[in-house]
């Protein structure tokens, strides 16, 4: 257990059995990384920047999947529902009180606590019934194509929300011409007002360090006690129960937390494109955050992270070439599975480690 | 009058639910119910399945041969993915989970790329019959006896056949089957082929009444894999048929009362109080009574 | 000595089963059992194989529900508590199967049981400890899938005991074990009851259950056939018959 006795005073509770790097040659990579992401503003065109905003919500999503499915053994095929109910609260509230308020604060957070209650009744069943963790993940698909079947046939005008209407295929939209349009992210405090456009390096940069602190925040939750119980959890419940731990209530704590984070993505996303429609429950987004976070490593926050942004810029390049990108990434997801089943990330992090302890031992032996 | 075709309407539709619901999970039933995998991409081979009918049939095929080279074509598609992926995960249930919706993808938009997204039809045959002043469709009721015949068939697959008991032997202990002699590895790949080519007859029967696009199988699979669940693994036959009962029963009910999306949500949930009550399906309960029964049975026999 | 003979002597019940049945299918695995177990002693349950023993265990811990009776812990009615409410009541289990985490390391393995009653700070000296006493000093960093099999049954009984437990369920802590690490585990065994811990074991292995030299009591049949000390079961003509010779 030694370790760097300065990088262990500052970064102590980052560092931990449960994620990769904790070296200083870690930490240097990853801020230069956050740095280089930074920078991109100032040389890359305004079409790329807003491309990898998107790519930056996506790994909030591909980072909630990872803890409940790297680290806590449940795996959701419906995760990206929690998304789409995060973005249509945030933008039926943020319609509904754009007008009065003149910020979206209130509507930002419920982006986040609506998916959170959503998973308290669904999760607080499932778990509490001791459903086995295939059913969970099947039953979650189902879930997110049911909400996606309604929200389809929700093109009757009677499908009002206050100012907000759900408008069916066509996507959340304001009831009439008087209602203030899906807006992005307006935060108000006191008189202060900033203004964060999706298309913007403002929003950029804001996602970047939301990202970088979710990150952040979430090593320190999976280093911490409560990461080692989310790994019993994983891999042995019964086990775990054995000790005394309450396994139905720490995978339900899990559950909500990956909600709020998939909230949050969903919140991003609206206001990134100001728009919001069904498609985001169908099996497509769900697949595909599957794949980002098996491709890049589940259990890992930052391999999973890594793996949703690559993907998304490979689809993003596959789309130009027309319709294969689905087929690539799912032979990519099949491929990855067979070759290194924990993910490539992971994968990859294990040889530099290796290579890097042999490196050390080198230098020592001299 | 108006009273008995209300109740003819109701049974037909009863009858049409369970038929489908049997056609979906039968494969499936093999594949999990059996083997334990879970097989996403369940719906895909039946699509195959649906594709081979529909182009056989326009190529001038019968469409009962259709339907049968449907079978053929999907059980090798079936036995190829399970040499080259499956196999790889079995005892994993969550990857097989994750692995198969990778290879359900992949076949999707692989069809999406080839014949594009263009709907196929095949006309369904046997036209209809009156009853009072609705009108049914014959075809329906064919799906049903077809679904019924699948069931016995596998039954008499499994029960009657060496095969049969091979496979038996492997899925309850392969290592103990292995040292018997059985060559087990062969006996996975036909029991998924058995499975796939069950989907891919399911797939050409729906052919005849469904529309066909790449995306076909994606109502499929979740649908498959709830009744087949609901089932359970204790008796894999009596639970099929008890699920399908219970879920088509809430279905129809549903369905009539309100309407069709509220008729599927309804089903769902159905599905879900099952499992919280009986976790392992109802076949495990069906067999746990039996065992009560035949106990009490036999303690009151004089000894 | 004396401290020690102070120990073993009985205090009070602390675990007991009242008329006891569990049936699975028709079949009685566990029979209207009436057993108690003391408080400090090590209790020895013999028997061949299906008479019970591991699924009075599984009853005990609350892994299966009985068919009728009930189960008392220390005056608590504990019969329809969930497992893990039992284990903060003090009751601990080592199952027939490997019970560790075998993808983690050592002192993963502990942390998750340690993290019940201590702060993360006390751990790392906890972990020490326990593995001293386990005889697996210096393993800490080892993934636990890479030990020898002995080396794994200790950890396993070494996760249990680190719930700091009034009780302690072991089910065949021997099983597949050396006759050296059989004989070690017996001193683990008699090491952790000195500590103030009552132990309940499951055993096949007659050598070990000889030299722990306790009471011991026999099940057939989901009942107790016998019960006593066990130099005076083993004497027994019906208890032979039962194991058709296998004592």
């Amino acid at each position: 257990m030694r370790q760097h006795s300065v990088l262990d005073r500052y970064l102590g509770p980052l560092n931990g059995p449960h994620t990769m790097g904790r070296g200083v040659a870690f930490w240097v990579g990853f801020v230069v990384v956050v740095a280089v992401l930074a920078s991109f503003p100032e040389y890359m065109r305004r079409y790329d920047i807003i491309n990898l905003s998107n790519f930056l919500i996506s790994g909030f999503l591909a980072l909630s999947l990872s803890l409940i499915w790297g680290y806590c053994g449940v795996l959701s095929l419906g995760q990206a529902a929690f998304h789409g109910i995060g973005g249509y609260a945030y933008g039926i509230v943020a319609l509904n009180l754009f007008n009065a308020h003149g910020n979206t604060d209130i509507a930002f957070f419920a982006g986040i606590v609506v998916p959170v209650v959503f998973a308290a009744i669904i999760g607080g069943v499932m778990f509490f019934a001791r459903l086995r963790g295939v059913y969970i993940a099947i039953l979650m698909l189902v879930v997110s194509l049911l909400i996606g079947t309604f929200m389809r046939q929700t093109a009757d005008p009677s499908y009002t929300i206050g100012a907000a209407y759900l408008g069916g295929m066509n996507g959340l939209r304001p009831a009439s011409v008087d209602d203030p349009l899906l807006p992005s992210l307006i935060f108000g405090l006191g008189e202060t007002v900033i203004e964060l456009d999706g298309r913007r390096p403002a929003f950029f940069y804001f996602v970047l360090g939301l990202l970088v602190a979710v990150y952040l925040g979430l090593r320190c939750l999976v280093n911490s006690s409560y990461g080692y119980w989310l790994v019993g959890c994983r891999e042995d419940p019964n086990r775990t129960e054995t000790f005394g731990y309450d396994v139905r209530l720490i995978q339900l704590g899990v559950f909500c937390i990956a909600a709020a984070i998939a909230g949050l993505s969903g919140v991003l996303y609206t206001a990134w494109g100001t728009y919001i429609h069904p498609d985001g429950f169908g099996v497509a987004p769900n697949i595909l955050v599957v794949i980002w976070v098996a491709v890049g490593g589940r259990k890992d926050l930052g391999a999973a992270i890594a793996g949703a942004i690559v993907l998304e810029w490979v689809s993003l390049r596959l789309a130009a070439e027309g319709e294969i990108a689905f087929l690539v990434l799912g032979a990519i997801l099949v491929g990855v599975m067979l070759i290194a089943p924990n993910g490539l990330g992971i994968t990859i992090g294990d040889y530099i480690r290796r290579g890097h302890d042999r490196a050390i031992a080198w230098v020592r032996a001299r | 009058m108006d009273v008995a075709a209300d109740v003819f309407s109701y049974a037909y539709q009863y009858f049409d639910n369970i038929g489908f619901l049997i056609l979906s999970a039968s494969g499936l039933i093999i594949i999990f119910g059996m083997m334990g995998v879970i097989n996403m991409a369940h719906g895909e081979l039946m699509m195959i399945g649906a594709y081979i009918t529909a182009f056989s049939y326009h190529a001038g095929v019968p469409a009962p041969l259709a339907i049968i080279f449907a079978g053929i074509g999907a059980g090798l598609a079936g036995m190829v993915l399970e040499r080259l992926v499956i196999r790889h995960f079995y005892k994993q249930l969550l990857s097989s989970l994750v692995v198969t919706w990778g290879l359900s993808l992949m076949i999707s938009q692989g069809f999406l790329l080839i014949f594009g997204p263009t709907i196929l039809n095949v006309p369904t045959p046997f036209g209809n019959f009156p009853v009072a002043e609705q009108t049914f469709g014959i075809y329906r009721l064919v799906l049903f006896g077809g679904a019924l015949a699948i069931v016995a068939g596998v039954w008499a697959v499994f029960t009657f056949t060496k095969f049969g008991t091979h496979a038996r032997a492997t899925m309850e202990d392969p290592d103990m089957a292995d040292a018997l002699g059985v060559n087990t590895r062969n006996i996975y790949v036909l029991t998924f082929g058995i499975g796939a080519a069950m989907g891919g007859v399911a797939g050409g029967m729906f052919a005849l009444t469904a529309t066909i696009s790449p995306f076909f199988g994606i109502n499929y699979t979740p649908l498959a894999f709830i009744t087949v669940v609901v089932g359970g693994g204790a008796n894999v036959i009596t639970g099929l048929l008890s699920s399908v009962m219970a879920l088509a029963s809430v279905q129809t009910a549903v369905n009539n009362l309100v309407n069709v999306y509220v008729g599927y949500i309804a089903m769902m949930g159905a599905a879900f109080f099952i499992l919280l009550l009986l976790p392992r399906g109802i076949s495990e309960y069906l067999e746990r009574r039996k065992i009560r029964t035949e106990r009490k049975v036999s303690r009151s026999a004089p000894a | 000595m004396s401290a020690l003979a102070e120990k073993s002597v009985p205090t009070g019940v602390i675990v007991e089963t009242r008329s006891l049945s569990k049936i699975f299918g028709g079949v009685r695995a566990v029979d209207g059992l009436d057993l108690s177990i003391q408080e400090g002693e090590i209790h020895c349950i013999i028997g061949p194989n299906g008479a019970g023993k591991s699924t009075l265990f599984k009853l005990l811990m609350g892994i299966e529900r009985p068919t009728a009776g009930a189960i008392v812990l220390d005056d608590h009615d504990i019969t329809h508590m969930a497992p893990h409410l039992r284990a903060r009541r003090g009751l601990a289990i080592k199952f027939q199967s490997m019970q560790v985490y075998q993808d983690l390391t050592v002192y993963q393995n502990l942390f998750i049981p340690l993290r019940r009653h201590h702060r993360p700070r006390e751990i790392p000296d906890r972990c020490a400890n326990l593995l001293t006493q386990l005889q697996l000093t210096d393993t800490e960093e080892r993934i636990v899938g890479d030990l020898s099999h002995g080396q794994q049954q200790w950890l396993a009984i070494g996760m249990s005991m680190a719930v700091d437990p009034k009780v302690l369920l072991l089910d065949e802590p021997t099983a597949g074990m050396s006759p050296e690490e059989t004989r070690q585990t017996a001193a683990i065994v008699r090491q952790l009851n000195e500590a103030g811990v009552t132990i309940a074991v499951i055993e096949h292995d007659m050598a070990f259950v000889r030299d722990l030299d306790t009471r011991t009591t026999v099940l057939h049949y989901g009942k107790v056939f016998a019960q006593g000390a066990f130099a005076d079961v083993e004497r027994d003509d019906d208890v032979h018959r039962i194991y058709l010779g296998k004592i």
